[in-house]
């Protein structure tokens, strides 16, 4: 009964290429994730040209190696120096900093990367029995229910992505906006390329999300916790591990944070730093000891660890079955896709039912890469901590316009890259969310085909979005994701 | 003029830009929406947005009306600096152009010592080489002398 694809997908993730690139992921995500300043994001981008030479489960080995290892990373600085490493580190500098104040710097590594893995493990669990499910029904969507799907999808990104929701909601039009360059995907007629040949294409996505995220970074410089005073602590192997009774002890709070993490990563818009604390706050409520969290409590390091990694096997629900990325790093997985000739979507598990198995055990071996690599290299990591900003800027500036330049062999992939980078720049300056740009330049393309294939079919008629019960029940969703927010102001303004 | 203002008065500007642009495009096609249909739509959206931007109490919004980062002076010079070097490695290849650059741009980040900053430099040109066009066959600008 065994579908033969699973066990050609394990071979090709157990293959040399799959395994090394896995290696490096996982590696370089420790690092990224460590260096506070670095986001798993940038460390992705970064990456990417790497991918351009890889088959697709090597490419998707590399990636996922680097996005769960980076969540295990952040908890490093989180509890060395407490300054996470990224901010879905942040709940765990809380008890993490002060365990190893007390002296148990070791053991909170150990219980850091044991739930992230916990975590990790639990999330694929879910994906795997989710996603085929999920994807069965999206099969029956139409045109008019893709369109609301992707709509409402963009919509909870926009409401969700931090700042006002206005602003939220323009830079997403603008990412739309900047898909209608290049030909119409209906018609093939010519829009708004000035007679360009490299804008007959279109836009590169790949460009467009090395400047939005990293250039900004480089502008700005990376204030790394270089100088920070360290605590001394041992790095054993038996000093990271806890006992198999602290662990049985840890149980129920990896769990909270594993189901936390899975659950708002599946929600697009969220992600990491909002799972986290949910599930400190959840685990504190139902811990034996509450009163020991904020005070180096184990459980307080187990909870969010568990819960960030969790949420990489539940940012995948969306996005490999929808093709809806829920956060910036789904976004650049979704890309890769793309560079790689896939679309993602519920049509992946039909067409290429051995790549997303093979995604399944990329993403168990990354785990499990991440559980080995990060205990053995604890002390190789911390001395990453002590790199001066100066030898970091410049090697992001360089692998940003090398990597624009290696997707296509064109210096004009380079310059929109530049031009995106200053953009973002001015998106961060006046607090104007980047996230919801490049999901609306990755679901642009689909949204517009999507929109104007349903309204061809229904012969120009608008209500066949009201029509279809789902995609009905889509756009009412998104109407009450607008409105929500105006709502929760009222009772606030009344009180006064 | 507030900030706030000027972002709305931009997004207005965009929106009225691209309106503008996508004149020359059909509407409506024969069975249904032309190419102009989805981007005069998104237009008309971007301007109800910076309509409700422009008239938002500065309360309203979460975040501060101060500019946030680094300034003008900062952004500008980096973008000119990272320009120069795409302009450079069109023009020299990639060792020609990336290391001098990669010199700068550390001392630029405060390091000083000439010995580090060029061995750095030379190690890290060399070592994205060997990455990415040895080891990931990523092709990297070729120099017309080398």
């Amino acid at each position: 009964m065994t579908d033969p694809a699973i066990w050609q997908a394990f071979g090709q993730a157990l293959s040399g290429p799959s395994l090394l690139a896995s290696f490096v992921g996982v590696l370089l995500g420790l690092i990224v994730g460590a260096l506070p300043g670095l986001t798993i994001s940038l460390g992705m981008v970064l990456v990417l040209p790497l991918t351009f030479g890889l088959g697709s489960i090597p490419a998707m080995s590399l990636m996922l190696g680097l996005f769960a290892a980076g969540m295990t990373g952040g908890s490093y600085s989180a509890i060395l120096i407490n300054i996470p490493g990224t901010p879905s580190a942040s709940a765990t500098a809380i008890d993490g900093y002060r365990m190893a104040r007390h002296g148990e710097a070791g053991k909170a590594l150990g219980v850091s990367v044991i739930s992230s893995v916990y975590g990790g493990v639990f999330s694929l669990v879910c994906l795997v029995l989710s996603a085929p499910l999920i994807a069965r029904v999206a099969l029956q969507f139409g045109a008019a229910e893709q369109f609301a799907l992707l709509t409402l999808g963009l919509t909870l990104i926009a409401a969700f992505a931090g700042g006002s929701l206005v602003k939220g909601l323009i830079t997403g039009i603008l990412g739309l906006l900047l898909t209608t360059v290049g030909q119409d995907p209906m018609v093939g007629t010519p829009r708004f390329t000035f007679g360009r040949v490299e804008l007959q294409a279109g836009l590169h996505f790949i460009p467009a999300l090395i400047g939005l995220f990293a250039i900004p970074q480089v502008i700005e410089g990376l204030r790394v916790g270089a100088g920070a005073v360290m605590p001394r602590f041992t790095v054993g192997l038996t000093s990271l591990l806890p006992s198999w009774r602290e662990l049985r002890a840890l149980n129920r709070s990896m769990a909270i944070g594993s189901a936390v993490g899975t659950g708002v990563g599946a929600i697009p818009g969220t992600g990491g730093p909002i799972a986290v604390f949910l599930a400190y706050d959840l685990a504190r409520r139902v811990s034996r000891t509450p009163e020991a969290f904020g005070r180096g409590s184990a459980e307080g390091v187990a909870a969010p660890e568990a819960a960030n990694n969790g949420v990489t096997g539940g940012a995948l629900i969306p996005m490999l079955t929808l093709g809806i990325p829920g956060d910036p790093i789904s976004a650049i997985l979704l890309g890769v896709l793309i560079v790689q000739g896939l679309a993602p979507g519920p049509l992946l598990f039909k067409e290429h039912p051995d790549f997303v198995y093979g995604v399944f055990w990329a993403l168990l071996l990354a785990n499990v890469m991440t559980l080995v690599v990060a205990l053995l290299s604890v002390r190789g990591i911390v001395q990453v901590l002590r790199l001066p900003p100066s030898s970091l800027i410049p090697a992001i500036a360089v692998l940003c316009v090398v990597g624009a330049y290696g997707i296509r062999n064109t210096f004009f992939d380079s310059a929109v890259m530049l031009g995106f980078g200053a953009l973002g720049y001015l998106l961060n300056r006046y607090s104007f969310p980047v996230v919801p740009m490049i999901i609306g330049l990755v679901l642009g393309g689909d949204l517009e085909e999507q929109f104007r294939l349903a309204l061809t079919l229904s012969g120009g008629d608008p209500t066949i979005f009201l029509r279809q019960p789902i995609a009905a029940g889509f756009l009412v969703l998104t109407l009450a994701t607008l409105v929500w927010p105006i709502l929760r102001r009222v009772p606030t303004r009344s009180t006064r | 003029m507030p900030d706030r203002v000027a972002a709305a008065l931009a997004v207005l500007a965009v929106g009225a830009a691209w309106a503008w642009l996508a004149r020359g495009l059909p509407v409506l096609g024969p069975e249904g929406p032309g190419p102009a249909f989805v981007p005069l739509l998104l237009c008309g959206l971007l301007a109800l947005l910076g309509l409700l931007l422009l008239i938002q109490s500065p309360s309203a919004g979460s975040d501060s009306e101060r500019p946030q980062g680094p300034g003008w002076k900062q952004a500008a010079g980096v973008l000119g600096l990272l320009a120069l070097y795409v302009t450079a490695l069109a023009q020299l290849g990639y060792f020609l152009a990336t290391l001098p650059f990669v010199v700068a741009a550390m001392w630029l980040c405060g390091a000083r010592s000439p010995l580090l900053v060029l061995g750095a430099a030379a190690g890290f040109t060399l070592g994205v080489w060997v990455v990415l066009t040895v080891l990931f066959a990523v092709p990297l600008p070729r120099s017309p002398w080398l």
